[in-house]
């Protein structure tokens, strides 16, 4: 038996621009998050690095980095979740109703209720089913029927908010357990604030499955080339099916964690949740084609807009600068991205 | 790396440009939402007045009038703890706990446009009286049908105190009138184009409507446009909330029948100067009003002073 | 002669009015390349799908062996060891070549670890590689994604990975149609160390110099029946042309 490959004999010397993309690629946009800390530090060391903010940082990104795990699971496997916004809006709504009733608080409009864990163990289950559920809406949609993730998802999006419009009349309901606010909205777990330790969690498990586990690989697989893992014999349908559901529970998640932390529920808000999700995966290194990404990068993905924003309220930037300069970090990822992948595909 | 040096130098010529004397107390306003005229007026006034009196103001903005998008801004602003912070709850509720924080944090809280149900930390609330604004439109909507005909109320969902009391006041008012007949109100969220869509729909259903109270600026803009598409408009009476630019030429050109102004340039004067008194140490009223008027159509000239301009940097 | 392999007997299939094959027979022996040519529209793709399962026929057998048998589907026909290299590759190509080799097969962790889904990436990565050390493919990397690979290494993490999970009967279509001289070169070597291996090769090309290059025996396919057998020593590439186009039957017991 000879060996009969030589070493490749194509020249291999790649450009400087191609070896800095190989590098950047790797750990760039983590490389950016630390520099603009390090920026903003520098400008305002006690406003920005106090621990109070960076505190309030962490919170502020716990619910959307709930969201966009879910979004990074969608995205590797090759789709999209327009839904997440308004699911965890609908879910916030029936799990704030459910809890309501339970807690029998007579017109407590204004206040919160005296529903205690048990309750709030329900609302939390009622809330990841009535996510699931939307999330199921969408697998069967896209897995099955066939229709492309966008308009699915974008329909989804406009029912979810529709019923929740519906069910609650357009009003918030503004009447949430006193446990749920107090002990997980303002809540810490060993100095650190529940929110964020349950965004943590999240964010752990998350990794371990798609990057340790065989529902992991086949998810990059299904993203990567459909009937390639349709042939390996990958049931292609029932993972889409999953990781829309994943997506959705994990709104319903997000959902309590929006109540416990507003006291309310905020079916105004919430709008743009999907487009923040699907930016903070991209700028963390996933592909909008699918195959490609890591929760690691979500994570720095998540804290980039929120980074940024918080700095430059401090700063006493004018607030249309914001928008401006936030949009431009996101092109220059995906821009990056791009060369990224033309690279690996030249060589 | 490049990309990297170069963003943190445009930032630093940002930051030069918008660095205040250390010398000057430091007040924050947060706004309710970038890119309303009503805002934009009230910040005006507020950067006019703040530079009268000495003050080192900064604005922030989130991007929607949501307390998920309010929130991480005010956060932000109690990083800076600045001696007042002049804020426009989005939410009554979802707001408390962070301007709580503020307060805890040594800055005096200011409210002003909007206000949130536990105001026990809060120096002033400076408002209008909206419900007796609701009441001045029900009173002009009646005076324009001559007693008689169908109304339409579009608002925002409830949840927004101003927005509530308009209406609220506007459908008491109402029951005075008893040849009117109530459609009801119809929910906009803020959203020209589903104003519009309600206004159609309802003509529609109700060809014989004969009046709309919009309890904002883009419920009426999207209400002119709805009955611009069906044909109606100076037919349908239109009373409006607000004095923006649109409302203002609306208001010349006979697509809007009478306004209710605010002033939210004097909102912002006033919050300017109510943060000058806190920064002295004197205590104020737990309420402030500022001023309402109705503009009908002819009274051109004070259309134009009341006109929401936000021009002005 | 020995008992072939996988045989097909007098398959016929029609689509609507199209008669794609009309009582077509073919054959291949264990340790052998036979090659399927004919022109186009002779029935090759849909005797293809036929023997690799994707397609069942409306007539006649199909034989492993010698015993009958059926393919439902093509992982039916994988079970049997009756693999086959597709066009496409049908290769994830974001996923590294060891991945690849064991996608929907991949190993689990040992005990608990393995129930709970959990994938042993070294014990794949180490059968992996001993795979293509046995067949002589050398990687650049084994740990880049196959879409860094050159169109020649990617074929043959595809044709290995076939080699891998089929032990009797591999089927290729086309498998150096788009490679560049020196990749068509290797990728042929490692077609004939596949057979060395003992398995059968099915070898579905245009062209002919090649054909005569690497196969051992070639069948002629024309409008749907088989038209010629010939062993490639005995023949060139104008007999093989005459026989694709006008149908001299010669049947030749190889």
């Amino acid at each position: 038996m000879s060996a009969i490959f030589a070493r490749e004999t194509e020249d291999e010397r790649l450009t400087p621009l191609e070896r800095w993309t190989r590098v950047l690629g790797g750990g760039w946009i983590f490389a950016l998050l630390i520099a603009l800390i390090a920026i903003f530090t520098s400008l305002r060391p006690e406003q920005f690095a106090s621990g109070f903010n960076l505190s309030m940082l962490a919170v502020n990104a716990a619910i959307l980095l709930v969201l966009s795990i879910g979004q990074t699971f969608v995205i590797i496997a090759g789709g999209i979740d327009l839904s997440v916004g308004t699911v965890l809006v609908f879910a916030s709504i029936t799990s704030a109703q459910i809890m309501l009733w339970l807690s029998g608080a007579a017109g407590g409009t204004y206040g919160t209720t005296k529903g205690g864990w048990a309750v709030v163990f329900i609302g939390l289950v009622v809330a990841l089913a009535s996510g699931a559920f939307w999330g199921a809406v969408n697998g069967v949609l896209v897995a099955v029927a066939g229709i492309p993730a966008l308009i699915v998802t974008l329909g989804t999006f406009g029912m979810a908010l529709g019923f929740a419009q519906i069910f609650t009349n357009g009003t918030d309901i503004r009447a949430v357990p006193e446990t749920l606010v107090d002990q997980i909205g303002s809540g810490t777990i060993g100095g650190v604030p529940a929110l964020v330790v349950i965004a943590a969690a999240v964010a752990i498990v998350g990794a371990v499955v798609l990057h340790l586990t065989r529902f992991g690989v086949h998810v990059f697989a299904v993203g990567s080339d459909k009937e390639a893992a349709r042939r390996a014999g990958i049931n292609v349908r029932r993972r889409l099916i999953a990781i829309y559901v994943l997506s959705g529970a994990l709104a319903g998640l997000a959902a309590m964690m929006a109540t416990a932390r507003f006291a309310t529920t905020t079916i105004g808000g919430h709008a743009m949740d999907n487009l923040s999700t699907i930016s903070a995966v991209v700028l963390g290194g996933t592909s909008l084609f699918g195959g490609v990404g890591s929760i690691a990068g979500t994570v720095v993905g998540v804290f980039i807009p929120i980074v940024l924003l918080n700095g430059f309220v401090i700063l006493g930037i004018p607030p249309f600068w914001q928008t401006v300069a936030t949009g431009a970090v996101l092109i220059l990822a995906v821009w990056i991205d791009q060369l990224k992948r033309s690279a690996r595909e030249r060589s | 790396m490049k990309v990297i040096l170069g963003a943190a130098a445009a930032i630093a010529v940002l930051v030069g440009c918008s660095a205040a004397e250390a010398a000057e107390p430091a007040v924050a306003l947060v706004l309710g939402v970038k890119g309303s005229p009503f805002y934009q007026a009230l910040a005006c006034g507020a950067k006019a007045k703040a530079k009268e009196l000495g003050l080192a103001l900064t604005i922030s903005a989130p991007d929607q009038f949501a307390a998920d998008s309010q929130i991480p801004v005010v956060n932000a602003v109690a990083a800076t703890t600045p001696a007042v912070a002049v804020v426009v709850p989005t939410d009554a509720k979802a707001l408390i706990a962070p301007m709580k924080q503020l307060a805890d944090r040594g800055t005096k809280i200011v409210t002003v446009d909007q206000t949130i149900e536990d105001n026990s930390f809060v120096q002033t609330q400076i408002v209008t009286d909206n419900a007796q604004g609701g009441r001045l439109a029900a009173d002009a909507i009646n005076a324009l049908l001559g007693g008689k005909g169908e109304v339409l109320v579009i608002t925002q969902p409830p949840g927004s105190a101003a927005q509530d009391a308009r209406t609220t006041g506007f459908e008491e008012q109402l029951k005075r009138y008893p040849g009117i007949t109530y459609l009801g109100a119809q929910y906009q969220s803020d959203d020209p184009q589903k104003a519009a869509e309600i206004v159609t729909s309802t003509l529609s259903a109700h060809p014989k409507l004969a009046g709309i109270f919009a309890t904002n600026d883009q419920g009426a803009i999207g209400a002119l446009t709805g009955l611009r598409q069906a044909g109606a408009l100076g037919k349908v009476k239109v009373v409006a909330y607000d004095a923006a630019s649109a409302e203002v030429s609306a208001l010349k050109n006979g697509g809007i029948q009478a306004l209710i102004a605010q002033n939210p340039k004097q909102e912002g004067e006033v919050a300017m100067e109510s943060a000058a008194k806190l920064v002295k140490g004197q205590t104020l009223d737990k309420t402030t009003l500022t001023e309402i008027v109705t503009i009908k159509s002819g009274e051109t000239a004070t259309a134009d002073k009341y006109e929401y301009k936000g021009d002005c940097d | 002669m020995t008992t072939p392999l996988l045989e097909a007997r007098a398959i016929s299939r029609r689509f609507g009015h199209v008669r794609a094959l009309d009582g077509a027979d073919f054959a291949v022996h264990a340790g052998e390349i036979c090659a399927l040519i004919g022109d186009n529209g002779a029935g090759k793709s849909t005797l293809v799908k036929i023997l690799s399962g994707a397609d069942r026929p409306d007539d006649g057998r199909i034989l492993l062996a010698g015993q009958p048998v059926t393919f439902n589907s093509p992982n039916d026909a994988q079970a049997r060891g009756v693999a086959t290299v597709y066009q496409d590759l049908a290769l994830a190509s974001d996923l590294p070549p060891f991945e690849n080799l064991f996608l929907g097969r991949e190993i689990m962790m040992p005990g608990l670890m393995g129930r709970l889904g959990f994938v042993n990436r070294a014990a794949m990565r180490r059968l992996a590689s001993e795979h293509f050390e046995r067949l002589g493919v050398r990687l650049r990397s084994a740990r880049t994604p196959v879409s860094s690979l050159s169109g020649g290494q990617r074929q043959s993490v595809a044709i290995a990975r076939a080699a891998m999970w089929a032990d009797r009967v591999i089927l290729m279509d086309e498998p150096t149609a788009a490679l560049g001289v020196v990749q068509t070169g290797r990728v042929l070597d490692l077609i004939r160390q596949v057979r060395d291996q003992g398995i059968a090769v099915v070898l579905i090309s245009h062209n002919m110099p090649q054909v005569l290059a690497v196969a051992d025996r070639i069948e002629v396919l024309r409008l749907g029946r088989r038209v010629a057998r010939f062993t490639a020593r005995e023949v060139n590439v104008d007999r093989l042309v005459a026989a694709m186009t006008s149908g001299l039957v010669e049947e030749r017991a190889a």
